[in-house]
């Protein structure tokens, strides 16, 4: 049975809080902006209902500490582990959807089936993308193993049999947290797309596929990463489509919000939240930037600031805040209305784009050999951010997935075209 | 194993399923496939109505309070006769509000009615002077229409934003403006447009300055970006 450290000898309690990165969304969450991202694997065979069923079982008993609902304290919210294991739907046209605050008959998250693609559907408060592959991958594991076509388990996997490690389920931020050091300045506000938002539903997909091979071997050629390769297209398209408006509304700075994995760079077990953001940018105020600029801008600035020092900073300022008795002693109405606005104002108003690369999905070859490939939606963005880039690689495969709630689509047709014209070959699904 | 492919999700079925599971809803359980939506609204629908039990608890409290003051230090019930009627009408409004809000047009006449019961019983707990018909009951029904209209019209529209600003402020100039009429056949008997004039010199122009800037100049969609919250 999880409990939380702080509760330790109190048998009668099952709850812990919220990590520094989760703290926000309950006071932001609403509307279009549900905070539930999707990661998929397409298998290449139709998915048993029974042997994923049981998967899903013995996968949510491995990690109980996904089994919470958002329940209200006094001072803020708490998550509270219940008996509910989580549901399987099948897919439906409207993707992303909210999970319900405070309701004991449903977990926040759920799997999602449809023909060859199994999903896994998470709210951001319990975990970010690193935490979903992790379950994800468990789940594959025991679905594989139902079907009789593993029985060993591989390594790199959570092993259900097993109790989880209480590093899985710490607040990895709190652990990290330093408060010797300085916290980093607050940057000023970026510009946002001019578009216009959609009818309800809003929010709706477009996905890409293009070959992993030709895309790294195009940045290698230009001595860069895949992320700061796709970054810098992402920045040259909207500097593309701010140059199209007149002058007094592209006098600013365009910046993509990149979430970068702590884990490796702290050795952190945690499958709770530990991401944060660096934030490229560019200044259109100095004029039109080449393409090759971009890149040296975007190259030096994720290296700048994924420097470990430069993440303690981060760490410090998102941190520093929630120790202060002062804020902690605010009730929970009144301090839902300032986090509202603290985020409208220095969280999303600070980037125009949001661009989160996976990477390439480790998944070991037992497993991977059933799969054809791994996608990652990301959260439905909000008014001001208008359109988000989820990308994932499995095997010669790089799904990019657009997630949108403006009705034009100048962006994600201008990043394909742009591809198209570096020599990359891009399928629309 | 003989699995059978269901047409709508395209999930595989060994023979125990007669029908898929995840497309159809169970008969014993709870929808297997609940809309979230729908588990979302459940979830809302439910602490609303603790929120209205406790507000119940809270007025109800109030009322026995301030009655026993007042017989307390009174030795009958005077003054607490005001208090009391306006905390029924506060826990009545919370109640209509919790279980009608789907209605809106219901609502609102609800509230009205409410309204003008509480504002007679004033009325009649100090019949010196009937104010109610010729002053209360109109006024408050223009309130009431005025309110239902702005937010009509902001519900219609694409964008909340400066507009409603505008509308609102007509809004409130019409009030201002059957107020003095109101008012001024109760005490005179004819009408003289004095300071609702003014109101209207200061507020008329204001409105169509936004106006000019939502609609012509494309300005101020979002109250929540222009004013950098």
């Amino acid at each position: 049975m999880m409990m939380s450290r702080e509760k330790k000898g109190r048998d009668d309690t099952d709850w812990f809080r919220l990590d520094n990165a989760a703290k926000i969304y309950p006071a932001v969450i609403g509307g279009d902006f549900t905070a539930v991202f999707r990661i998929s694997a397409i298998l290449m065979e139709d998915i048993v209902y029974s042997a994923l069923a049981d998967a899903i079982t013995v996968a949510a008993t491995r990690f109980p500490y996904f089994n919470v609902t958002l329940s209200n304290g006094l001072f803020w919210y708490y998550l509270e582990k219940v008996d509910t294991k989580p549901r399987l739907y099948p897919d439906e046209p409207e993707i992303c959807t909210a999970f319900p605050i405070g309701s004991k008959r449903e977990v926040m998250y759920r799997i999602i089936v449809k023909e060859k693609t199994i999903s896994v559907e998470f709210v951001h408060i319990i975990t970010d993308g690193g935490g979903a592959l992790e379950f994800l991958k468990t789940l594959l594991y025991e679905y594989f193993r139902n079907l009789s076509k593993i029985d060993v388990l591989p390594s790199g996997i959570c092993d259900p049999s097993v109790e989880p490690d209480p590093e899985e389920y710490e607040d990895s931020f709190s652990k990290y947290f330093n408060k010797r050091i300085p916290a980093t300045e607050n940057p000023k506000p970026a510009l946002h797309l001019p578009f216009r938002l959609n009818n309800r539903p809003r929010f709706r997909t477009m996905v890409a596929e293009i070959d992993s091979g030709e895309i790294n071997a195009r940045a290698k050629e230009l001595n860069v990463s895949v992320t700061e390769y796709l970054v810098a297209v992402y920045l040259a398209v909207l500097q593309d489509l701010f140059y199209k408006l007149p002058e007094r509304k592209r006098r600013g700075v365009i910046r993509v919000q990149v979430p970068v994995n702590l884990r490796r760079l702290y050795g952190s077990r945690t499958l709770r939240n530990f991401s944060l953001f660096v934030v490229p940018e560019l200044d259109l105020r100095l004029g039109m930037f080449a393409f090759s600029d971009i890149l040296d801008t975007v190259h030096h600035m994720v290296r700048l600031e994924t420097h470990p020092l430069r993440i303690s900073r981060i760490i410090r300022r998102n941190v520093g805040g929630e120790k202060l008795f002062i804020i902690r002693v605010i009730p929970v109405i009144i301090k839902r209305l300032i986090l509202a606005i603290f985020y409208y104002t220095f969280g999303s108003g600070l980037c125009t784009g949001v661009l989160t690369n996976m990477g390439r999905i480790d998944i070991p070859p037992e497993i991977g050999k059933y799969i054809d490939c791994v996608a990652i939606t990301p959260p439905p963005p909000n008014k001001k951010v208008k359109v988000s880039c989820g990308v994932a690689s499995f095997g010669s495969k790089m799904r990019i997935t657009f997630g949108s709630i403006a009705e034009e689509q100048n962006l994600e047709k201008g990043f394909l075209r742009f591809l198209l014209k570096e020599g990359i070959g891009v399928r629309i699904l | 194993m003989g699995l059978t492919k269901c047409d709508k999700c395209g999930v595989l079925l060994d023979e125990r399923f007669d029908i898929c599971p995840l497309c159809t809803p169970d008969e014993n359980t709870e929808k297997t496939s609940v809309r979230t939506g729908e588990v979302l609204r459940a979830a809302r629908a439910e602490a609303a109505k603790y929120a209205w039990e406790l507000s119940g608890i809270v007025c109800l409290s109030g009322v026995v309070i301030t009655l026993l003051l007042n017989l307390l230090f009174d030795g009958t019930v005077s003054w607490s006769l005001y208090p009391v009627t306006s905390i029924f009408w506060v826990w009545i409004s919370l109640t209509v509000i919790v279980f009608i809000r789907r209605w809106p047009f219901m609502m609102l006449m609800m509230l009205l009615a409410g309204t003008l019961g509480m504002l007679l019983l004033f009325n009649l707990f100090d019949s010196r002077i009937n104010w109610f018909i010729p002053v209360a009951m109109p006024v408050t029904t223009v309130l009431f229409i005025l309110a239902g209209l702005v937010v009509h019209i902001s519900a219609r529209a694409r964008y909340k934003g400066f507009n409603v600003l505008a509308v609102s402020l007509i809004a409130v100039n019409i009030l201002c403006v059957s107020i003095e009429v109101f008012a001024d056949l109760n005490l005179t008997g004819t009408v003289t447009i004095r300071w609702s004039a003014v109101v209207s010199a200061a507020i008329l122009p204001i409105a169509a300055v936004l106006m000019f800037l939502h609609y012509r100049l494309k300005r101020g969609r979002r109250l929540d970006s222009f004013f950098h919250i």
